[in-house]
């Protein structure tokens, strides 16, 4: 177990971890990293969901986790954090249920609210690193703007049929999620999903959450990530940063 | 001939150039993408073997801000010198 003083990790937190903390760059002082950390997910769909079982287990001390929605019988394709029993309860409060018993020293606080431009800025206060499980660009071009402002990391993720795209956003560093982001994105119009392709692309997202608190290894940072089941390819485009950004221009 | 090129993204192969210069008596905008790619280190597939459209979520392509499926011919319409194609990289909204 680990003591409650945050990064602090006795005998059977080192157990725990044992086969991460073993991985050079991590060791016992990464681990403490993770413990001290905060980190908010928003959205726990297919995205989040899976992004918030590795957090969890990989011992982020405290995580957030933001969805208004309730499980339904179509995010069982790939929403595997939920089960049928599950249908209609909401999905923020099923999922601190699970992850509390993947990883019971985790502190997990549950947020079952819509995030808007009203209470974004409160629901990101004091966290170390935003990773992106939403299903809209509303909310990410919420989320990404309030990322910006406050200066927080922010891992962006997000899929479509066998292909799925992710980048790290570090506000003054690289450009922002509005730099690129192109008219269709705007619509909302239903998304063709699959398991496999959200558990890849929420991996790569976990996996630039501990290079960004570990500062280990090479960031998707100014990178779009772009893989494609159908070939399995990955693709490395570097994105430009958009002139007189209305976001990020002058951080 | 010279087509200008804007993206959200540095073309690989183009460096931070502005625009291509291609010798070709007759450039569609298949033609320019399969061009470009061939000129990436690794070969970008712009346009699918065989495809008549691009994939749509792949790549965003104006021809002079105006979608290209607009354009008379799609992927078959002809570039002149001094065109713009306009070439984003899209980000998928699905989670």
């Amino acid at each position: 177990m680990l003591n409650h003083d945050k990064g602090h990790l006795d005998t059977g937190g080192l157990a725990r971890y044992v086969r991460q903390i073993i991985i050079p760059g991590i060791g016992r002082e990464g681990q403490e990293k993770l413990r001290a950390s905060h980190v908010l997910v928003a959205g726990i769909g297919g995205l989040g969901s899976l992004s918030s079982l590795y957090l969890c287990a990989a011992g982020i001390g405290h995580l957030t986790i933001i969805d208004s929605g309730s499980v339904q019988m179509s995010d069982l394709n790939r929403q595997i954090i939920y089960s049928e029993t599950d249908i209609g309860e909401r999905k923020a409060f099923v999922a601190k249920r699970r992850l509390s018993e993947t990883n019971s020293d985790v502190e997990i606080s549950p947020i079952a609210l819509e995030i808007g431009e009203e209470n974004v800025s409160e629901l990101i206060r004091g966290v170390d690193v935003v990773v992106d499980g939403t299903d809209s660009f509303r909310t990410r071009v919420v989320l990404n703007a309030a990322c910006v402002r406050e200066k927080l990391p922010y891992v962006y993720g997000g899929i479509s049929g066998l292909k799925g795209t992710a980048t790290t956003i570090i506000p003054g560093q690289t450009p922002c999620l509005e730099c690129f982001l192109t008219h269709k994105e705007a619509t909302d119009s239903p998304i063709p999903v699959i398991g496999p392709i959200v558990g890849s692309i929420a991996a790569i997202q976990v996996m630039e959450v501990f290079k960004l608190i570990l500062h280990l290894g090479d960031l998707l940072a100014g990178i779009l990530l772009v893989f494609d089941g159908r070939k399995m390819t990955f693709g490395k485009f570097e994105i430009k940063r958009k002139q007189n950004c209305g976001v990020c221009s002058g951080v | 001939m010279k087509i200008y090129i804007k993206s959200n993204f540095f073309v690989p192969g183009l460096e931070h150039a502005e625009t291509v210069d291609i010798d070709h008596p007759r450039l569609t905008l298949r033609d320019f993408l399969e061009e470009l790619s061939m000129r990436a280190p690794t070969p970008i597939e712009y346009v699918r073997p065989g495809a008549e459209t691009l994939d749509p979520d792949d790549w965003e392509v104006d021809i002079n801000d105006i979608p290209y499926r607009r354009c008379g011919d799609g992927l078959g319409t002809v570039l002149k010198d001094g065109d713009t194609v306009t070439i984003r990289i899209m980000a998928f909204g699905g989670g």
